[in-house]
């Protein structure tokens, strides 16, 4: 009985997360991770890099919650929200307050 | 309608979505890559939307394309610097308005496929508990109240589970298994309940992140407060240039 509820909890995963979706989830990620360190030139990239990874986090919970019956997925969505909200009010209060012109006078000056 | 048809609107979707990273990462103007950011967010909450998760994608387009976008917004106008370094090629507005075009109609075709959905639910009623209707013969119950007051109906098979994190499951204990609650009815009881902890600890790292904010607003660096002190000792005459 066990083994049976098992094997249809799989199989509906396998159903739901198909090759497509794996492979897009992974092109995604990559994508967000090429933002994060690669294209490291400006800081706001990079704050969009962070919250495309947050909304991937988001992305691989949602078919989650439409094949389990319980509601941990959406609890877990949640916090995700949460976070990313505390993030970019921090980061946006750190960016609009850093004096950039004292920053790049004094790498002028050290050069 | 079948999954299968969902599912190849699902593929497009991702296909945008992928389309739409890449242009929010690599496009030279800051705004074009907020606008692309905010359409991503659209698009993850349309994926959701079919995914039947109703009050996940209200959320992401509450938070996110309401508050989140905004911040970037509001951060793009106050940093003044509208273009980013060179090395990027540019995105024109023809290409823009192209590719809205394109997402226009797709986003046409899968609304109409979704209230093709929402009319016929019995065949996908396998999937999830959420997209059962009150049309499949069970009852719809939105609060806890209406579950005690069908719970004193059969007062004999009353069993109170001790500890309550699923409503579902414990409308199930009560009376059967026709029973259909809310999402929203669901999520809220097992925030104040079983993630009761968890709840709290995001509702001070909100309260942290508020404070933390205040004060970084309030903060001057010491470079610049000895500069404004120096500007205004030579004002009033005490110090020379």
């Amino acid at each position: 009985m066990l083994f049976e509820q098992h094997y249809t909890f799989i199989e509906k995963i396998i159903n739901t997360y198909t090759l497509f979706f794996q492979l897009s989830l992974v092109a995604l990620v990559l994508i967000s991770l090429f933002g994060l360190l690669i294209v490291r030139r400006d800081l706001v990239t990079v704050l969009i890099a962070t919250e495309l990874m947050f909304l991937n986090s988001v992305l691989i919970l949602i078919p989650f919650c439409y094949i389990s019956s319980g509601i941990e997925a959406e609890i877990f969505i949640l916090f995700i929200l949460v976070v990313a909200a505390a993030e970019t009010a921090v980061t946006f209060a750190v960016l609009t307050n850093f004096d950039f012109s004292n920053f790049i006078q004094k790498n002028i000056k050290n050069n | 309608m079948a999954l299968d048809s969902i599912q190849w609107i699902i593929n497009i979707l991702l296909i945008y979505l992928i389309v739409l990273y890449t242009l929010s990462i690599v496009v030279v103007t800051r705004v074009y890559s907020v606008i692309t950011l905010i359409f991503s967010y659209i698009i993850v909450s349309v994926i959701a939307l079919l995914y039947h998760q109703t009050f996940i994608a209200v959320v992401l387009l509450m938070v996110y394309a309401g508050a989140i976008s905004i911040f970037f917004i509001f951060m793009v106008m106050l940093l003044n610097t509208q273009r980013r370094g060179t090395g990027y090629r540019k995105l024109t507005i023809g290409g823009f308005l192209l590719f809205f075009a394109i997402f226009t109609l797709v986003g046409g075709l899968v609304v109409d496929n979704f209230y093709n959905m929402l009319t016929i639910p019995s065949e996908s009623i396998e999937y999830g508990r959420y997209n059962m209707l009150s049309e499949e013969g069970g009852l719809y119950l939105h609060t806890i109240r209406d579950i005690y007051n069908v719970a004193l109906e059969n007062y004999e098979k009353v069993t109170v589970p001790k500890k309550f994190v699923d409503i579902q499951d414990a409308a199930n204990d009560f009376v059967g298994k026709d029973f259909v609650t809310s999402q929203l009815t669901r999520i809220g009881l097992a925030l104040y309940s079983a993630y009761i902890y968890a709840f709290i600890g995001a509702g001070l790292l909100l309260l942290v992140a508020i404070v933390g904010v205040t004060s970084l607003f309030n903060y001057t660096p010491r470079l610049q407060k000895s500069r404004e002190e120096d500007n205004i000792q030579i004002l009033r005459g005490l110090k020379k240039k």
